[in-house]
């Protein structure tokens, strides 16, 4: 395996480090791209995976997930979170949708390749390590540079109902202002594709855009997170309540 | 805008998160934006603090800032 983490992914406790994947090119020779991660656990319970800048260019998750890298404590959690506020850290250090390294969309080459491109190799560590190890994934996407959303979360209509069942929950947990039963217009590649097809529940959203964030929507990440605790069975005492009840479906 | 302390200037190159929307008033030494680092977990934001209150008037995009760039703009309401 290529990439390796710099921390352990099943230790108890706060742990911050890195996804290292060796990355040999004319400015460093032995060099490395480091993705940032941070795991935290405590007992025994579900796993939540929560990644931001899977398109480099949106920033809501980036900054919900670094805020909760310092704030959430394992005694809030029963479980794990393993949080990667930027998952693809080279179009994200790049301020690009794409990687600079590789010209890759992350988000249509999962699974990925264990011998193949910089971006390749990362989906494969992401589907093959930490997906199989998650019981629900939260995939944070906003517009990036070239689009611009209603605030939602969403979810896909699925063969299987009862993942379907499961999705929809999680993304109605969400509680962003809009959901939307989502239609792609090329799942092929998508991470969303590669953590369905593994049966794992999924949700994914669209907050703003326009290459940056504002309050309100980076408000609406936030509260999301919190209001995700409740179906991946983590427990949090200072959760907020869905403050709206009715948010309007689209689809 | 009376005086060079309606503008702030970065000097930490990250992040951007703006605590404030264009038009929100905002008190002297209040935050308009905190700057979160981009190569790391577990680390606090920096935060901006206003040097003069009044409204937010003008923001930097897109979402990663550089060491000096403009941040904010508070110009203040005379009418």
């Amino acid at each position: 395996m290529s990439v390796t983490p710099t921390i352990p992914l099943d230790a108890q406790g706060i742990h911050h480090g890195f996804l290292k994947l060796p990355h040999s090119r004319n400015e460093s020779a032995w060099g490395s791209v480091m993705v940032p991660i941070t795991v935290i656990a405590n007992g025994t319970g579900p796993t939540a995976l929560l990644t931001g800048a899977n398109h480099g260019d949106e920033y809501e998750g980036p900054i919900a997930l670094q805020e909760l890298a310092i704030i959430l404590q394992p005694d809030q959690i029963t479980g794990r979170v393993i949080i990667l506020p930027m998952m693809n850290h080279p179009a994200f250090a790049a301020g690009t949708r794409c990687s600079p390294i590789d010209g890759a969309n992350m988000n249509r080459s999962f699974p990925g390749r264990a011998d193949g491109t910089l971006t390749q190799k990362l989906c494969h560590y992401i589907a093959t390590t930490l997906v199989p190890q998650a019981d629900i994934v939260l995939d944070f996407h906003s517009g990036g540079r070239t689009l611009d959303f209603l605030p939602f979360a969403a979810a896909h209509i699925l063969e299987d109902k009862a993942q379907e069942a499961a999705c929809m929950a999680a993304m109605q947990a969400f509680n962003a202002p809009y959901s939307v039963r989502m239609l792609e217009i090329d799942a092929a590649g998508m991470f969303d594709t590669e953590v369905e097809r593994q049966g794992k529940t999924f949700v994914t959203t669209e907050l703003g855009g326009a290459g940056t964030s504002t309050p309100r929507t980076v408000a609406i990440a936030r509260k999301g997170i919190r209001n995700l605790h409740d179906p991946c069975g983590h427990h949090d005492g200072n959760t907020p309540k869905c403050t709206n009840r009715n948010p309007r479906h689209a689809g | 805008m009376p005086d060079d302390s309606c503008f702030l200037f970065c000097e930490q190159a990250g992040m951007i998160e703006y605590l404030a929307e264009l038009g929100d008033k905002i008190e002297q030494n209040q935050p308009p934006a905190r700057i979160w680092p981009t190569d790391r977990t577990g680390i606090p934001p920096m935060t901006v603090h206003a040097k003069r209150g009044g409204i937010l008037t003008a923001r930097h995009v897109p979402g990663l800032v550089q060491m000096g760039d403009f941040i904010s703009l508070i110009a203040v309401e005379t009418m």
